[in-house]
């Protein structure tokens, strides 16, 4: 099938046409159109390439020469390809979702808009820095119970045990981490009209779902031992300031709920 | 557990790291530890190739037991330091051997005794025993052993080392792309960089450069006019929904494709495959791909066959040498090697890592900062298999661009 991808580029949009399998995702179809073979058509807006052009026609000295640059350089960020790294999100037609996760075929025909998740700074085109959302969340452990065993220090060659199949299994926590809950929540992230260019400030302090799911988490899992945890859910930008607009569990890509972890917080 | 940032003794030495991948990152800790001053460009955003894009079976080694015992012994010493180091990041269940038919239950024998070799405990269960601690498990199991395989994120453990090298200073420089080598009397002196964010250059100065590019090492070596042998294979992968097991469950057999099914999160991800390719590129399975690995999958747990499809990807392996067999380069070593352009090419002041795979990451990295300290006439011991890593979380917080 034929892809088309409009792309922001600050205030301008850059647009890719691209060969790719029915089955493709978002994020299949820009790496396509980006790397160096599979762009079918490519129509440049914006300043960057412009200047990247001189760079192309300038003799090189040393010892090499750069690879041939694409027609279009996008910038985005993406990992794993299959919703475990929770980098690739983006708004796709205006929904926070994660590129990877994004077949073209569930996306109504026709171009698909691909801008930048709003609650972080964009660095170009797509690409954020995903600072906000870590700044917000806490140092919680990452893995569900069983606490982990001490292991043994460097020198001693002694194996970890070896049937760990007897002991309960440990299983990673299904956030990712990718911030498309910030990015849906209307606390943080009031909807602008469109071509507003209002700045979008949060409408009050919130430390947002992500912080408050993995605080209820680490209640589930560390029961009473979660002051760290309680305190975060008491704290004035904490459940007191969420709107239960419930956006956050829409968007969450891997069912994690944060807005029914924090009902539960406000009724624990 | 609270990162403290290790003392570190400087050195007034400058080394320039090419590509923010698993090597990258693992170098760029290990190098800030003994005191480099560190910078490590990346193209893309980091772990944008092929670590990030892994399936997370954390080796114990038992997979390359027979074939090759040297990466067995290497994969479960960096299995209980990985373990040790971001165990935040690791599921360790363990992982199941099994054999589906009688060629493989007679593969059992060598399997057994080359893990003993290499000093990984395989223990033999019984058929039934193995279905009991994994229920999803296919009927036709022959033949069980146990081994300490295990899960993890192959995101956020490189992760956690850049942001461990980044908390001692290092500069880490995504979305800059090396596009070019100034070399003077047979030495690198600088690397010319892009910032794609500006589409500007720049000349940096260093006085060692590592190529850590992986499959991308050819076409980087070839920028300062260095043979690189390294061959892109790609392997592809599936993921269905559901957790159809929480072990790493492989075929008793020799190393192949469509032989290791790996729980991640709410995933079963079956790999993989291995073909190989012109370019590390934009790559894609293909659908013969695919529904072979649906197939491999199934064999193993048969709830694969009808679970829902979730994603479909690909990852360009760095396969160590330039002439590989014509078996989609299955038979080439998973080893890596850390080459001195010096002896190899009389072009100083610069190395490549090639090969080598994700478990092994972090001893890759040793091996490369031992080689710059050689080169640099410094003697500093490595310091990562005792030095915790911050959270990977570190990485990001209090950024702004």
């Amino acid at each position: 099938m034929i892809a088309r991808l409009s792309v922001a580029r600050g205030e301008d949009r850059v647009e890719l046409e691209v060969e790719a399998p029915a089955w493709a995702t978002v994020l299949d179809a820009l790496e396509i159109a980006t790397s160096k073979k599979g762009t079918t058509e490519a129509r440049r807006h914006g300043g960057r390439e412009k200047e990247g052009e001189g760079q192309k026609g300038k003799e090189e000295k040393g010892t090499g020469r750069g690879r041939e640059w694409n027609d279009v350089d996008v910038l985005y960020r993406h990992s794993c390809h299959h919703g475990s790294c929770g980098v690739c999100g983006a708004l796709v037609n205006g929904r926070p979702a994660l590129m990877c996760r994004t077949p073209l075929r569930e996306l109504p025909s026709g171009v698909v808009r691909l801008d930048p998740l709003p609650y972080a700074t964009v660095i170009a085109d797509l690409a954020v820095e995903p600072g906000p959302l870590f700044d917000s969340l806490p140092g919680f452990g990452y893995l569900r119970p069983p606490a982990r065993e001490e292991l043994p220090p460097v020198p001693d060659p002694a194996p970890l045990p070896l049937a760990p199949a007897e002991r309960p299994r440990e299983r990673f926590e299904d956030c990712i981490e990718c911030g498309l809950c910030l990015a849906a929540c209307p606390v943080l992230v009031p909807r602008m009209p469109e071509g507003s260019g209002d700045t979008v400030v949060a409408r009050r302090a919130f430390v947002g779902p992500a912080a408050l799911g993995m605080a209820r988490r680490e209640i589930v899992k560390n029961g009473s031992g979660s002051d760290a945890a309680l305190a975060l859910a008491a704290a004035p930008d904490g459940v007191a300031a969420c709107d239960r607009a419930f956006a956050c569990s829409r968007a969450c890509p891997r069912g994690v709920a944060p807005g029914r972890l924090i009902e539960e917080l406000r009724r624990s | 557990m609270v990162f403290e940032t290790p003392r570190v003794d400087s050195l007034p030495l400058r080394v320039a790291i090419i590509g923010g991948g698993g090597t990258g990152a693992a170098l760029a800790w290990d190098l800030a530890l003994r005191g480099f001053r560190v910078a490590l460009f990346e193209r893309g955003e980091f772990l944008s190739g092929t670590t990030g894009r892994h399936h997370g079976q954390l080796h114990s080694g038992a997979r390359y037991a027979s074939g090759d015992p040297e990466i067995a012994r290497e994969c479960m010493a960096e299995t209980l330091a990985l373990r040790r180091l971001v165990p935040d990041a690791i599921e360790y269940n363990g992982g199941l051997f099994v054999a589906l038919d009688g060629e493989e239950a007679a593969y059992g024998e060598r399997f057994a005794e080359a893990c003993a070799e290499a000093g990984i405990p395989a223990r033999e269960i019984a058929p039934a025993r193995a279905r009991e601690l994994e229920p999803g498990l296919s009927p036709r199991v022959e033949r069980a052993f146990l081994v300490p395989d295990g899960t993890f994120d192959a995101w956020r453990v490189p992760a956690a080392f850049l942001a461990g090298a980044r908390a001692l200073g290092a500069e880490l420089r995504p979305w800059t792309e090396v596009v070019g080598f100034d070399a003077s009397e047979g030495r690198v002196m600088a690397a010319r960089v892009r910032d794609r964010t500006r589409a500007s250059e720049e000349r940096v100065e260093a006085d060692y450069f590592v190529n850590a590019c992986g499959a991308w090492g050819a076409s980087i070596g070839a920028l300062a006019g260095l043979e690189v042998p390294v061959t892109p294979a790609a392997g592809s992968m599936l993921a269905v929904k559901g957790r159809l097991c929480d072990m790493v469950i492989s075929r008793l057999r020799p190393p192949g494709d469509g032989d290791i099914l790996v729980p991640q999160r709410g995933l079963s991800i079956i790999g993989s495959t291995q073909r190989l390719v012109e370019t590390p590129e934009g790559l894609l399975p293909t659908d013969g791909e695919m529904e072979f690995l649906r197939r491999s999958g199934a064999e193993l747990a048969p709830a694969f066959a009808d679970a829902e499809v979730d994603s479909a990807w690909c990852a360009a392996r760095p396969l160590f040498g330039a002439a590989l067999d014509e078996a989609g380069g299955r038979a080439a070593s998973r080893d890596f090697a850390v080459l001195d352009h010096e002896s190899r090419d009389r072009v100083a002041g610069v190395a490549s890592v090639v090969g080598g795979k994700a478990t092994t990451l972090r001893i890759m990295a040793e091996k490369a900062a031992d080689l710059v300290c050689r080169a640099l006439g410094v003697e500093r011991q490595c310091r990562t298999l005792e030095t915790a890593p911050p959270s990977w979380r570190q990485l990001y917080r209090g950024r702004v661009p």
